[in-house]
This record gives structure tokens, sequence and C-alpha cells, in this order.
């Protein structure tokens, strides 16, 4: 598909944008998905004189002890699941901020204005199929809670943007998934590059595979031979074409993301979990990228195991949950320690997304899908150790935890968290460090093209990028 | 199409390409002789290819597992049995089609058993066990045999699920997903599995607009919550009168049906999408009337039969095909609303399936998935006792020695069979790859396997397979496990196909190039590709390779240069 015409108009802002600051600047920004729906409320947990309530909706056997919560600096009202050590550090030390009940949105709205799950409360529009995995999920990659059949992500449009003014030589991917392929990084033009997330292998390559050479009827490899013959016999299968065009940005570009990745080391060990060999070859192809060429980059990374409903083996829920924020934990602090060590942590920055998160009144073993959830940005840029926070529909940002209990301002039932922050403003807070322009150029906004909705919302900026 | 030119249709005798082709479809893998048996039956052959499938046996795999456990040390009991599910087929014509469709059912009711069940093989097989009967049976008794699965109940956690308390709600997990997954999908369908639109509804209906052009959500957070008041009071087969049992180191758990602890099953009225169960019925009761109505939903027979086209026959089937096998759904032709049977005859009788100009359609196809992909060079050429023990046989079936652990998952980037990482599967049906496609309403979904950095492995595995001059494959077996290590098998044997007891032993070259076609390429390899392998094979060895009867490296030349081809990735 051709890249849109406002896409194309917008594309001198864009290269000027890139022009400025000497063009060399580098910055990359790093998505942590949890798959399933990550239960919020066991992970960004109240204290003070709200925690007695959250233990009494959630019950003391799903709930995480006044004792156990681990405290943050200069934050009187929330604290962390006791598994989350490395971010209470990074949070401490000012470079993680929390950022609460912030989750898809068409129309911002109040509770009454919601109404109930099955009678809506006024005519504002809600985001579509919520609770659902799969279209939550979607939602979050797309920015789209009004279009399920938006083909493109946020993510995936922006290369569209930044690609041809921060990434001119196109000897590297703009956009990288160590998780598979992703709606995030769908684009127009542009294509994802699905680089391996394997523990001992080179990111380039997912296994023991490299290209055969067959020499003995020339020197092409099977694979360019099968494209190029393809291509020669004019075949028009467009499942075929897409498979080719995978292939081909496998020619093209993995041994470029070898020699990135493949012989780079990290300084710090990162542990050995899926999440943690994720982050390790996201950190070496940063370390391995060539200095001015490719000046942008996305990068997607995903940990499964968030929809812990109840008992599916011997293992209680809080237990999986507390393994799943450790690994987490451990993985982003590697991360983040490693950035520091390359000496990069202010030109890159990780956050979490996540489908849902969770009801706050439990189901006897487990939680329930939910809709808002609190959520990290981590890296020097980020103004952290302290909390991003609305309290009523498009109010001020505050620095204290909102009210999550049933009943309150923000359930929706049975403390399902109706979001007071839309993910498109977190988004376009990230855009905007990353260098979008937010500003009419050429008859369009770069900002608006990439976040179709942030005109319903009252900020543009959430402040947790400076 | 008038009466008088399908029933002509009907009546013609199918080439052996065609034959191909449609074996192609309904198994995926095959032998020659499959295909000579279908032609040999001539304008019946399809049809008493039907009934044979339909009229043979379930295998019964506890039985024949533990058979294997304690007789050829191929299963201790740590280790998965899902493989051998895997090779069976290639063992025993009569399963062909069960396998198959046995696939597409699986990968719409994904289950990770090592998840659910690590250490357990009896997860995976009393899970085949007891959903087999059902596949050339009937939905409404599969939907059934599925929710009362333990296994099923462990993977989406309504094992022991109480009613409600004070405190506690019913788990949503299952009641959401039997809905979105299962049965009834997200959104209102049309017969020809297209999203209804809020102004195509009944003027009646509370959510019909005037002129509207909204798709239609199937049902409320309201409607799972009544019907995970359904799904309360089960546990697993072990139970007793009132305490839950949901011990997964149970074998009788895994193996049979859940059951109801009085008790625990909520009595109350239960409302969920129009239906009102009434206060005092029982577990099972309410099951059976939760099941009917989600079975009578308008939208569940396009919603099961367009999934199950996807995984057959092609990723982007038309209205009509669609609509044509959701007849077969709501009526067999004796009334019969869900006969299987009716289904997968349908599917792969179909005129869109048979047709031969669907071929140059751009749109028509499905890519095979990985697992397809990594067994069908090897399996379709049959192989012999090197690859299996004969010695060792239950029931006729030779013992499989080769395990996609030690072969395929060193190269193919996709995880084991049955171990998709959540109730979504290894891939969605709803995937593309590119954003063109997705805005043009189509899908590619086993291309969500395929990254830029697993080609490269799927290139060499497709290389390896083709193996020595005398030998497809020259994989070496490895160090498995001992759990995966049958007797006899020593470290680092290699895995080999000899070529002389292969389906291709025997022929002139020009027999030898169609018989590649017939089995590997489903009779659809272009003349173009089979002009270029026929050249290079003739230089591979620096000399003319063109003896007048069969010679082993001619024949691996040939293979060298049409496998790995783009088209043998789609099957269309």
């Amino acid at each position: 598909m051709t890249l849109p015409t406002n896409f194309t108009d917008a594309l001198p802002a864009m290269a000027a944008a890139a022009a400025a600051n000497g063009g060399t600047d580098y910055k990359a920004l790093v998505l942590v998905f949890l798959n399933g729906g990550n239960d919020a409320h066991n992970t960004v947990i109240p204290v003070g004189a709200q925690h007695a309530q959250y233990q009494i909706d959630r019950t003391e056997a799903l709930s995480i002890d006044s004792a156990s919560v681990l405290p943050l600096s200069n934050t009187a009202t929330a604290g962390l699941h006791p598994a989350l050590t490395g971010i209470q550090t990074i949070y401490d030390a000012g470079k993680c901020a929390i950022l609460c009940n912030v989750g898809p949105l068409v129309d911002p709205m109040n509770k009454a204005e919601y109404g109930s799950h099955y009678s809506p409360g006024s005519s504002l529009r809600r985001p579509y199929q919520l609770m659902s995995h799969s279209d939550q999920q979607n939602v979050w990659h797309t920015e789209r809670g009004d279009n399920p059949n938006e083909g493109t992500g946020w993510g995936g449009r922006m290369a569209e943007l930044y690609g041809p003014g921060f990434n001119p030589s196109e000897a590297f991917p703009s956009t990288l998934t160590v998780a598979g392929r992703t709606r995030f990084m769908t684009g127009y033009d542009i294509n994802q590059f699905s680089a391996s997330s394997g523990a001992s292998t080179a990111p380039n390559f997912s296994n023991t595979g490299q290209y055969i050479n067959d020499t003995t009827d020339g020197s092409a490899s099977n694979l360019a031979r099968h494209i190029a013959n393809w291509q020669s016999w004019g075949r028009t299968n467009k499942l075929e074409q897409e498979l080719v065009a995978i292939m081909q940005r496998s020619v093209q570009f993995c041994t470029a993301v070898g020699t990135a990745g493949g012989s780079t080391t990290t300084n710090v060990t990162f542990p050995t979990t899926s999440i943690g060999n994720q982050l390790r070859n996201i950190a070496r192809m940063i370390r391995g990228r060539a200095t001015g060429v490719h000046r942008r980059q996305v990068y997607f990374a995903q940990m499964g195991g968030y929809d812990l409903h109840g008992f599916n083996s011997s293992t209680p829920v809080m237990t999986e949950h507390s393994t799943l924020l450790g690994d987490l934990n451990n993985a982003i602090k590697a991360f983040y320690d490693e950035m520091v060590a390359q000496g990069v942590s202010d030109q890159v920055t990780l956050f979490t997304g996540s489908d849902f998160g969770r009801a706050l009144k439990p189901n006897g073993t487990g939680t329930d899908h939910g809709w808002g959830g609190h959520h990290f940005i981590v890296g020097g840029a980020v103004q952290g150790g302290r909390l991003y926070n609305r309290d009523v529909k498009n109010g001020p940002i505050l620095n204290t935890f909102p009210t999550i209990t049933l009943g309150g301002p923000w359930d929706s039932g049975e403390g399902r968290l109706l979001p007071a922050i839309a993910v498109s403003e977190y988004y376009a807070t990230l855009a905007k460090w990353f260098g979008v322009p937010d500003a009419t150029s050429n008859g369009v906004n770069p900002m608006n093209l990439i976040f179709p909705l942030l005109n319903n919302f009252a900020s543009r900026d959430l402040g947790f990028m400076g | 199409m008038s009466v008088l030119h399908a029933a002509r249709r009907k009546t013609q005798a199918p080439t052996m390409r065609q034959v191909a082709r449609f074996l192609r479809q309904s198994c995926g893998v095959y032998r020659y002789s499959d295909i000579e048996s279908i032609y040999a039956g001539g304008s019946a052959g399809f049809s008493n290819w039907f009934t044979t499938q339909f009229a043979s046996a379930p295998f019964g795999w506890q039985a024949a597992i533990e058979y294997y456990a304690s007789n050829a040390g191929f299963m201790s009991s740590g280790s998965h049995s899902y493989t051998l599910f895997y090779f069976n087929h290639t063992c025993d014509p009569s399963q062909r089609l069960r396998w198959k469709v046995g696939h597409a059912v699986n990968k719409f009711f994904p289950i990770n058993f090592a998840n659910i069940g690590a250490g357990r093989r009896e997860a995976d097989h009393g899970w085949l066990d007891q959903i087999e009967p059902h596949l050339f049976g009937n939905f409404r008794g599969l939907i059934e045999a599925v929710s009362k699965t333990f296994q099923m109940g462990c993977w989406l956690t309504f094992v022991g699920n109480a009613k409600a308390t004070a405190t506690n709600q019913p788990d949503e997990n299952y009641a959401r997903e039997v809905m979105q997954l299962f049965t009834i999908g997200l959104w209102e369908l049309n017969d020809d599995g297209t999203r209804k639109k809020t102004g195509e509804l009944s003027p009646t209906d509370s959510r019909y607009v005037f002129g509207g052009t909204d798709d239609v959500p199937t049902y409320t957070l309201d409607d799972v919550r009544g019907l995970a008041r359904v799904f309360t009071g089960w546990a697993g087969f072990d139970s007793t009168s009132n305490t839950f049992n949901t011990s997964t180191s149970s074998t009788n758990n895994w193996l049979n049906p859940m059951k109801q602890v009085p008790g625990y099953h909520e009595t109350g009225e239960k409302t969920f999408l129009g239906l009102t169960i009434p206060a005092g019925k029982n577990g099972q009761q309410s099951l059976t009337l939760a099941l009917d109505h989600l079975f009578n939903h308008p939208s569940c027979p396009p919603f099961f039969c367009r999934a199950m086209i996807q995984h057959l026959t092609t990723s982007n089937p038309s209205r009509g095909y669609v609509s044509r096998v959701v007849a077969a759904f709501k009526d067999n032709g004796q009334g019969v609303r869900g006969d299987l049977k009716a289904v997968w005859k349908a599917i792969l009788l179909d005129q869109e399936a048979r047709s031969e100009s669907v071929k140059n359609d751009p749109n028509w196809g499905r890519v095979m998935s990985l697992h397809e992909l990594g067994y069908m060079p090897f399996l379709a050429l049959g192989g012999p006792s090197s690859w299996r023990r004969q010695d060792t046989t239950w029931n006729g079936i030779p013992t499989p020695v080769i395990l996609w652990r030690q072969i395929a998952s060193g190269y193919l980037p996709a995880g084991a069979p049955y171990s998709p990482p959540s109730v979504f599967g290894n891939y969605s049906l709803s995937f593309s790859p590119s954003s063109t496609s997705t805005e043009e309403g189509r899908v590619a979904p086993e291309l969500q396997q395929f990254g830029e950095s697993g080609v490269p492995g799927i290139d060499t595995y497709m290389a390896r397979t083709k193996g020595s001059a005398t030998n497809f494959s020259d994989f070496n077996g490895g160090s498995p496990s001992a759990s995966f290590k049958l007797n006899g098998y020593n470290n680092g044997d290699s895995l080999h196909l000899p070529v002389a007891t292969s389906d291709l032993a025997t022929g002139t070259n020009e027999e030898l190039a169609e018989k590649v076609n017939l089995l590997c390429f489903g009779g659809n390899m272009s003349d173009e590709l089979r002009a270029v392998s026929v050249t290079w094979a003739a230089n591979s060895t620096g000399t003319p390779l063109s003896p007048a009867g069969f010679d082993g490296t001619w024949v691996q030349g040939f293979c060298r240069r049409a496998w790995g081809a783009i088209e043998m990735y789609v099957q269309k």
C-alpha cells in the first residue's frame, strides 16, 4: 500500500526535525507488553488510608498486605509489589515514572457517563470489545479504540514518518520486534523486522540456520534464487507475495542485524528468562548500531502468562504473579543498568503496556478481566520518582494514587477501572520526546496522524518525559 | 450453476493431480498409494474415500501409549505424547482425515498441555481420546465434550469454580472464551461469514439502528457474567460428593470428563444472551441448556465453518463458499444441525475447493503451517525401517522414532505442536502481515509464524531435508533425552530416508519428477519450476544426469532444486 498523502505531506516537517540537533542524535523506544492483562491492582498498591479497603475488596488471600508493599520515596499513597525491587530502585533514583489508571478510551468519560456494562450512561463512545484480550491488545497497539479494522499500529505509523528523515539509509530496519509480528509495528510501506529472542543465538537468526549457499549452480543462496525465480515468473498469488516480502527483508537485513547484535556483548549479565533474553537482544542491537545511520528505533518485547484467572496448574495465582513480576523486574533492571553502562540511558526509554488491568473483586482463586491499569516508564529522560494520575475526568495531572476501591469514582463494576488517562495521551507524550512535531505544517499535524483520537483528550503531554 | 451442470461435474473422474490437490487439503501428508487408491475409484473416488475415513475407529491413545511406554521404552512418565499423534497418520492411511481435521479442531480449541499438566502425558492423550470420537460426530457433542474435559477446566480455570459468595464472583474465563473463541465469536455474523450491521438487525431488536453500518457485538459483559454462573461446580473425576478434586497428578482426572460436586453449582436463575435458565437447575441441566443456546445461535455455524475452511483450504474463502458449508452445518440433508461429517465433506468437496480456476485467483489458498511444512517433505515420501522400529508394534502400527523436538524444533521457528502460548493459539485467523491486506479484508494467518530471523532456519531445514545422494535428510538425531529415546537408538544416529525404499524408488526421471509434484506440491508444481529443477539436476555433479531408469542422484538433485520454492509453501 502506498503511504496516505497526508503522511507524505508530513514528511518535510519530520525531515526538519531530523536535521535539528546537528542531525546525529539517537533515541529508542522499547515497549514491553504484558500479555494476558496484568493485575495492576497487585502491581502498584495503595498504601496509607486506602490500603485496608483495597484488602477487604480484594480479599486477604489475593492481596498484598501492607507490611510487604515496597515503599516508594516521596510517595505517600502507593507502593510496589514486593518482587519489584529493581523498579523501586530506579523509581527512587527518579528514573521511573508510574502512570496510573491508563487505558483505551475513545471519549473521556466519568462513571455516570459510562453507566453500566450493559447500559451506557451517555452517548459518549466506548472502545470496542472491552475486556476481550485480542481486541484490547489491538487497541493498545493501534490507539484506535474506535476502529476494529485499523490495520496499522502507532509504532508503524510513527516509523513511516521518522524513517525517511532519521533513518535515510535503509541498511537497518526502523522497527524491530523480538517477540514475533505485532500490529503495533505494522505500517503502510514500512515493515517490521522480526528478530530472534533466542537465548544463545544472534538476534538475526532464530536458530541454527543460516542461508545455504549452493555453489553448484552459482553463488546465489537457495532462498535468493527461489525469490528471483518467483519474481521472474510473474506470480500473482498474494500469499506468496507476502511470504516473498518477508524473505526479502530477511535477505536484506539479517546480515546488518547480525553484525549489530551478533558480535556484540552486553556489559550487564541479563537474566536468562524469556523477557531477559528479549531485552538482552535489544540491548545488543542498540549497542551494535551504526552511529548516525539509524537514529530512531522502536523495539517490541513481550511477556506472556498474565491472564491469571485462577489455578490452571498447581501453582496459586499469587505465586505465579509474583514470579512474573520478578522476571519483569529483573529484566528491566538489567536493561536499565545496561543502558547506563552503554551511556545511552537518556536516549532509550522503556515503557509497559498490557491488554487491560483486572477486576478488583476476585473470583475465588484469581481475578477476571478489567480495563484501566498502571504502567511504568523507565529511562534517563523520564521525569520519574512520582505518580502521574487524574482524579477527575480531564482534570489536572496529580502526584497521588487514584481511588481504586469498589464503588469508587473509577469503578465501572467489580473494580474494573474506568481509565482516567487515555493510551492516546500516554503515547503522544512518548512520541513528542521521540521527536514528532506537534504542530500543523504543510496542512498536517504529524502527531494527529499517528494518534487520530488525540484531539478528544485534555492532554497532549502528560509531562513524564520532561 | 444449473443442476445438470453440477451433476455432470460430480461424475467426472479426477486426474492424478486433482487427487493430489484434494489430498493436500484433506490430509496434508499422504503417500503415493493414497493417490492411486482414490484415482482408481474414478468418479466415486472421493466419496469412497470419505466413507472409508468416516468408518475408521478412533485410534485409542491411552492403550497405545501405555503399550509404547512399557514395551518400547519410548514414553517415560515425564514426557508428553502429542508427538505420537503427529506421527501416527504416516503409518495408518485410515487415520488421515481424522488427523487433519483433528488438527483444525485442535487449533480451534488450543490447549498447552505442558502448561496445565507438566510431566503428565495423559493430559495430552486423555484430551485426544475424549475429543476424537466427536470429530466425525456432531458439533453439539464436541462442544460438550470440550467443555467437560479436565484439560479445558484447567486451561481456562473453571475447574473448581464455585458459585458467588459475598466477596467472590464466579470465574468468567471460560464463559467469555467459549463464546468468543469456541462458538459464536465477538461479532454477529451472517451465514456468509460477513459481519451483520446494526441496520440489518430486526427492527424489534434493541440494538437496531435505522441505516446503521456498525458491527454488532455478540455479547456484553453482563452476558459473560450470566454465563459464568453456569460453569460452576465442575471438578475432576476423582472428586467426592462434597469435595473438589482439582489434582493435576491424578491420571483419572485427565482421562475422564469432569463431574459436578453438589453444593458448589449456582442454582439461582442464570441469564445470558436472552436465555433465562430457571432457578433450581443443576450443573448438568444448566450446561445442557447453555450449550444448546450457543449451538443454536445464528452466528455459531458461520463462525465455526469459516475457521475450519481457513484451516483446511483457503485463508480468504468467498462468501458463497462459507454459505454453502454453513448450509451443510445447519442441515446435513436429513434435518440434522451440526453434523461434522457433512461439514468436512462440504468444505473439501465444495466447487470452490475443487475448482481448477481458483489456483489462478491471487487471493485463494493458504500458507501451510510450519508444522505441516516440517513433516510434509519427509513423510510424503514414506519411510521404512530407519524411521520407525518395525519390531515394536501396537495394533500393527510401527513405533515412531523421529520426534519433533529432535529435528524440526532446531530449525523451524514454531514451537512444538500443542504448545500455544495462550488460548489464542500459535497464530490468529485474523492475522495480516501488512496493513494493505488488513484493509482489503484479507488475512494470511500462518504467516504470523514466519519472521525474518526465522526464514534462514526454514531454508536450512528444507535444504537438509533433501539429504545426500542416497538418502533424503542428513539430520543427525542428536542426543535426545532419555524420555524421548527409543530402545536401540544410539546418540548421534543419523535419520535417513533411503531413496531406494521411498515412493521415489522407481520410475523414469520424468515419472519421478511427476511423483515429486504429486507428493510435495499437491500436483500444483509449475512448469517453470519443473524445468529449472530438471536443468539443475542435470548439472548438479557437473555432468548431465539423465539415466534411462531410476537414479537416486537425479531425484535428489531434482528435489534439491524444487524444495523450498515459494510455491511449495502455499497450498492452492
